[in-house]
């Protein structure tokens, strides 16, 4: 579950960052990138939404230590 | 139609009613009815002071003008929000515990409560926020216009200017009133954040309103609409991948470092869980604020005349299309968007330049310190208020220098590149507890200088900030330093050029210097602090204990907090101490509670210099930097230390248990051994008793008899004789004054004599004793003596005790690491396990029955003795009958 | 006719002694030393008085004396107990379980002989 918050932006960044690929030199249907756009937007929404209730529920403290980074401390 | 006067009136009816649930907000606050003021919903409303006037109009402007690009600057914020787990959630709670009242603040903490970064910082929100807020009186001017042209009279420039500056007046007082009720952090702006929930709520509506109107009311239909995107000038999208990607990441950086982002997502954030619903509900709000953008572009497009300003389509096309009412929603949607980003980046700004600029210079200016006359609380609130004023005025001064000029409309995206700054220096303090002061201060006064050099200075045009010489030549005639040509990299887009360098150039001087030095004591506690902040939210001290009077610290705290407050605090932590009255002990966790609870109000680095002149300068203990740099190994070696304690009690316990238990046993065999040391004296005794008195009655016996009979006597006499030893015999070895005679022997040659001994008491049932000559063949330098009564000893005792239906004892020597091992094993039903442990001791004899002739010394003189040869004796369980191991130290037994 | 005794009684010293008193008088001796056996050897002799010692190998004493006493045929039968621990914890409980006499060893030989006379008249 908390794999999957962190996840979630970079499905996010993939979706949003997709259509540069595509389309012969850069140009592509405005209307056809509209429509992908606010249907990528509104599944991450979804999901984002599945994903909150479901993090509330198991409680926001979650018993998961937050990983330690550079604890050297130099 | 609808007249400009009418709009006037709209306008201030809309402001009055701002006031009202302002102030009605404030009520129910203050009536402690905060349940639907601290709502997920309002949260989520409130941070919706990201899409500001630039975004209401802007966007359609930006669509008309580039297609699908406008998207990512609502594209980043996305994709930080649905993200929230991993940066949001740690701000938000770093924010609770260490009361931050601002990002200047978070950043000054984060760093050893430096103020210096808090300037830095302030600095650059205060340099990145004015041209946004002059952009914001600027939208709203040229929104009035916009009626005013229609208008029966015409408006000339001056009266646009007199609009702004009535606007920027009305914000002022706006924000002063309810942006400075109070000063503590964590008591929220209920007013505030309720007014621009409702602005939030109006201006979606209003555009949501023109979005529907254009496809339905214009276009006749959503496939209609797709048809005429199709044949608009928008129809090919010509993605520009660098200004894609760095527009996305220059909008998720300004979701939490705008001055009002921050203000809204951490300061005023009532409950960490409320980031759970904006997690998807911002996100869905920023979708709808964008769903229409496109075809509103492409509407205006192609019903506005030629020339017409896209920014302003919004508003123009309705008007066009004779929807006057839809157009003054329109205009409230923009003057709401307008309004809600200036207030709350006033309060922010305020804050800012309070905390870290205004009372240092002022707590500087009072050297002789907090504990001075006058009410510091009063002296905040009016530097806030000034601030406020002054930030509104500087917008409108901005405005006034640089107002209609195409400047403005791209300051929207110069001010993010900015704010941006911050990113490198905030996420480095909040993940890693290597980053330093002085790699913050380098990366932020490196970042913004770029910034400034490469895309804020240039953005005024040519000839303006910088001249026209230095942005074609660079300065100097270096050619590799032009501002938008940074090291000879042209061919990109000035913003992402700009981006790129400033962020790049920030963050490796960030790094390069935070490695390159340590961190102060003071750094690496908050550091710890920032970066754990999940693991423990107990504060570091950074106090000494004893240097502050607990009076003084109340004069000071009741200026800040007021009276009431700050003696309710000092009463909570005397009581809590378990002391009467209002004064604790100045304790450094107190001290440390107190400069938490100051610093809410006026900032953490404030709060530790008025502190620390009452209470010394602060003292970081060798303790306590050890426990900050290796805390997490300090965790786990406490937790086992526990753990091992715990054990070791666990097993102090069942030592105990087992001692006494054996301790009650050995009781119970002493209890025993009195009655069996009698049977064993009084049998014998009987013998000889009774045949004495047959032999003294003189009564007439035959030869054989009289024989017979004293040699009973004679026996019974010597059996008697031989327990008498046996005793002493323990005796004596208990009390170590035993001497060894030590000679050569043959371990072979014991057993022999052992067995040999022990073929007398074979009488009932024949024992078969198993050996292994070859194996027995062992030289000893021993006392052979000793030791072959040990084995006579066990012998015996097999003897006696083994119960099986054909007897048979085995015999086995063994080389073992430790010496010499002789095993006794026969097979009878052996020892059981709860006896095993007592069978060595004296007077154990086990059972009650007599067949066995000793009084159970045996073995307590077998342990005795092999104790003595240095040596050991012990039962060995699990070999299928009663077993004994006897071992003959190695270098004894080789020493032949 | 000679009346008979059933020592029970595992010390063959002590064994011998007491056949030897006992048998002067004209008392006719068995000897048993096998405490689990001692209540069948009781029922198969049936003597008129049993000598029994406490320590036996497999079975104490009262043990036997409660086979004895709870027998429908030996529940009368004069037991005399004769113990080498001393104890008063031992006299105790040979009387509450229903020992006619109970004499710690060592004895005298003319206390058993009277006392095993007066069991067999009483």
């Amino acid at each position: 579950m908390m794999d999957l918050a962190r996840l979630l932006p970079v499905l996010g960044l993939f979706a949003f960052m997709l259509p540069l690929l595509g389309g012969p030199e850069g140009i592509s249907r405005t209307a056809t990138n509209l429509v992908y756009f606010f249907l990528a937007w509104f599944g991450l929404i979804v999901m984002a939404w599945a994903l909150a209730r479901r993090l509330s529920r198991e409680g926001l403290d979650g018993e998961e230590g937050e990983v330690r980074e550079g604890g050297d401390g130099r | 139609m609808i007249t400009f006067n009418m709009l006037v009136v709209v306008c201030l009816t809309y402001v009055v009613l701002l006031f009202v649930v302002a102030f009605v907000a404030e009520r129910r606050a203050a009536a402690g009815r905060v349940a639907w003021l601290r709502s997920p919903l309002v949260y989520t409303l409130s941070l919706s002071v990201y899409c500001t006037a630039w975004t209401f109009y802007g966007a359609v402007g930006y669509a008309a003008r580039s297609g699908l690009e406008f998207v990512t600057i609502y594209l980043g914020p996305t994709l930080v929000l649905i993200g929230w787990w991993v940066v949001l959630r740690k701000l938000v709670r770093i924010g609770k515990t260490q009361r931050i009242t601002s990002i200047a603040d978070l950043i000054s903490s984060r760093y050893g409560k430096s103020n210096v970064l808090g300037v830095i910082v302030t600095l650059m929100a205060v340099v990145g926020t004015t041209p946004y807020i002059a952009l914001q009186l600027q939208s709203v001017t040229l929104s009035f216009a916009v009626f005013a042209e229609r208008g029966p009279a015409q408006w000339a420039m001056g009266d646009l200017n007199a609009t702004a500056l009535w606007v920027a007046a009305g914000l002022a007082l706006f924000t002063v009133l309810f942006g400075t009720r109070n000063l503590d952090a964590n008591e929220r702006h209920h007013g505030v954040v309720t007014a621009i929930a409702m602005e939030a709520v109006v201006k979606l509506i209003a555009l949501l309103a023109v979005g529907l109107f254009v496809i339905w009311g214009v276009a006749g239909g959503l496939g209609e609409m797709l048809t005429r995107i199709e044949a608009s000038p928008l129809a090919e999208t010509h993605f520009n991948s660098g200004r894609w990607v760095g527009l996305t990441f220059l909008s998720a950086a300004a979701i939490f470092t705008l001055p009002r982002m921050f203000q809204v997502l951490v300061v005023e954030n009532a409950d960490e869980r409320h980031l759970a619903t904006a997690s998807w509900a911002f996100p869905l709000y920023l979708f709808l604020m964008s769903l229409f953008v496109v075809p509103i572009a492409v509407t205006g497009l192609r019903v506005m005349p030629e020339g017409a300003n896209p920014d302003l389509f919004v508003l123009t096309v309705p008007l066009s299309q004779g929807q006057e009412g839809l157009a003054a929603l329109a205009f409230l949607g923009g003057f709401s968007s307008a309004t809600s980003m200036v207030i709350v980046a006033a309060i922010a700004l305020s804050t800012m330049v309070s905390n870290h600029i205004v009372m240092p210079l002022w707590l500087h200016w009072k050297e002789a310190g907090a504990t001075v006359s006058g009410d510091v609380r009063k002296i905040v609130l009016r530097a806030r208020r000034i601030s406020i004023a002054a930030i509104l005025v500087l917008g409108y001064l901005y405005y006034r220098l640089t107002g209609g000029s195409e400047v403005l409309a791209a300051i929207g995206l110069v001010s993010f590149a900015g704010v941006a700054q911050v990113l490198p220096a905030l996420l480095g303090g909040i993940f890693w507890r290597g980053a330093t002061r002085k790699g913050a201060a380098a990366g932020l006064i490196l970042g913004f200088a770029t910034w400034a050099y490469t895309l804020f200075l240039p953005s005024f045009g040519p000839g303006v900030a910088m001249s026209a010489e230095i942005m074609v030549n660079g300065p100097f005639g270096l050619d590799w330093l032009r501002p938008q040509a940074l090291f000879g990299v042209t061919g990109i887009d000035p913003v992402v050029h700009a981006v790129f360098w400033s962020i790049t150039l920030n963050t490796f001087a960030f790094f390069a210097v935070s490695l390159s030095g340590f961190p102060s004591p003071m750094e690496r506690l908050q550091g710890a602090q920032f970066v754990n902040v999940f693991e423990h939210s107990s504060g570091a001290r950074g106090w000494s204990h004893g240097a502050a009077e607990a009076e003084d610290l109340l004069m000071m705290a009741q200026r800040i907090l007021g009276s009431r407050e700050a003696q309710a605090l000092f009463q909570r932590a005397a009581s809590e101490q378990g002391k009467a009255g209002y004064l604790p002990e100045p304790t450094p966790e107190f001290i440390e509670r107190l400069e938490r609870e100051l610093a809410g109000s006026v900032g953490a680095a404030t709060a530790h210099a008025m502190v620390g002149q009452i209470a010394g300068h602060s003292s970081v203990s060798v303790e306590d930097l050890m426990a900050v740099a290796d805390e997490a190994a300090q965790i786990m070696e406490y937790s086992s230390q526990l753990e091992a304690k715990s054990e070791e009690l666990a097993r102090t316990a069942r030592q105990l248990r087992e001692a006494n238990e054996k301790l009650t046993e050995i009781s119970e065999q002493k209890d025993a051994f009195l009655s069996q040391i009698s049977h064993e004296l009084r049998t014998p005794m009987t013998s000889i008793r009774a045949f004495s008195e047959i032999l003294m009655e003189g009564a007439a016996l035959s030869e054989d008899q009289l024989t017979r009979y004293s040699s009973i006597i004679y026996e019974e006499a010597i059996r008697l004789t031989r327990l008498l030893d046996d005793l002493l015999d323990l005796s004596v070895l208990e009390r170590g004054q035993v001497s060894l005679n030590r000679q050569r022997g043959n371990l072979r040659e014991l057993l022999d004599r052992a067995v040999a001994a022990t073929g007398s008491l074979d009488t009932q049932a024949r024992m078969a004793i198993a050996r292994d000559p070859a194996s027995e063949d062992v030289a000893l330098m021993t006392d052979t003596d000793r030791l072959s009564q040990v084995f006579i000893n066990l012998i015996a005792n097999a003897h006696k005790y083994c119960d099986a239906a054909a007897p048979r004892l085995t015999i086995v020597v063994r080389r073992l690491p430790e010496g010499t091992a002789v095993d006794f094993i026969d097979n009878g039903t052996g020892i059981p396990k709860k006896s095993q442990d007592i069978i060595f001791e004296k007077f154990s004899r086990l059972g009650d029955h007599s067949s066995a002739g000793g009084a159970g010394l045996g073995l307590a003189i077998c342990r005795e003795i092999m104790d003595k040869l240095g040596g050991s004796i012990a039962y060995l369980p699990g070999q299928g009958g009663a077993a004994f191991r006897v071992i003959l130290p190695a270098s004894r037994a080789e020493a032949a | 006719m000679g009346r008979t005794v059933l020592l029970i009684e595992d010390e063959p010293n002590i064994i011998e002694a007491i056949r030897f008193i006992l048998s002067r008088d004209g008392w006719v001796v068995h000897t048993h030393s096998d405490g689990t056996t001692a209540y069948q050897s009781v029922l198969e002799k049936r003597p008129d008085v049993v000598i029994l010692d406490v320590m036996l190998p497999g079975k104490s004493g009262f043990d036997i004396l409660r086979d004895i006493r709870g027998g429908s045929e030996t529940g009368a039968l004069p037991v005399l107990m004769l113990t080498a621990k001393g104890q008063a914890k031992d006299r105790e409980m040979a009387e509450q379980i229903g020992a006619s006499r109970f004499m710690a060893k060592p004895f005298s030989n003319t206390d058993v002989l009277s006392a095993v006379r007066e069991l067999a008249e009483g």
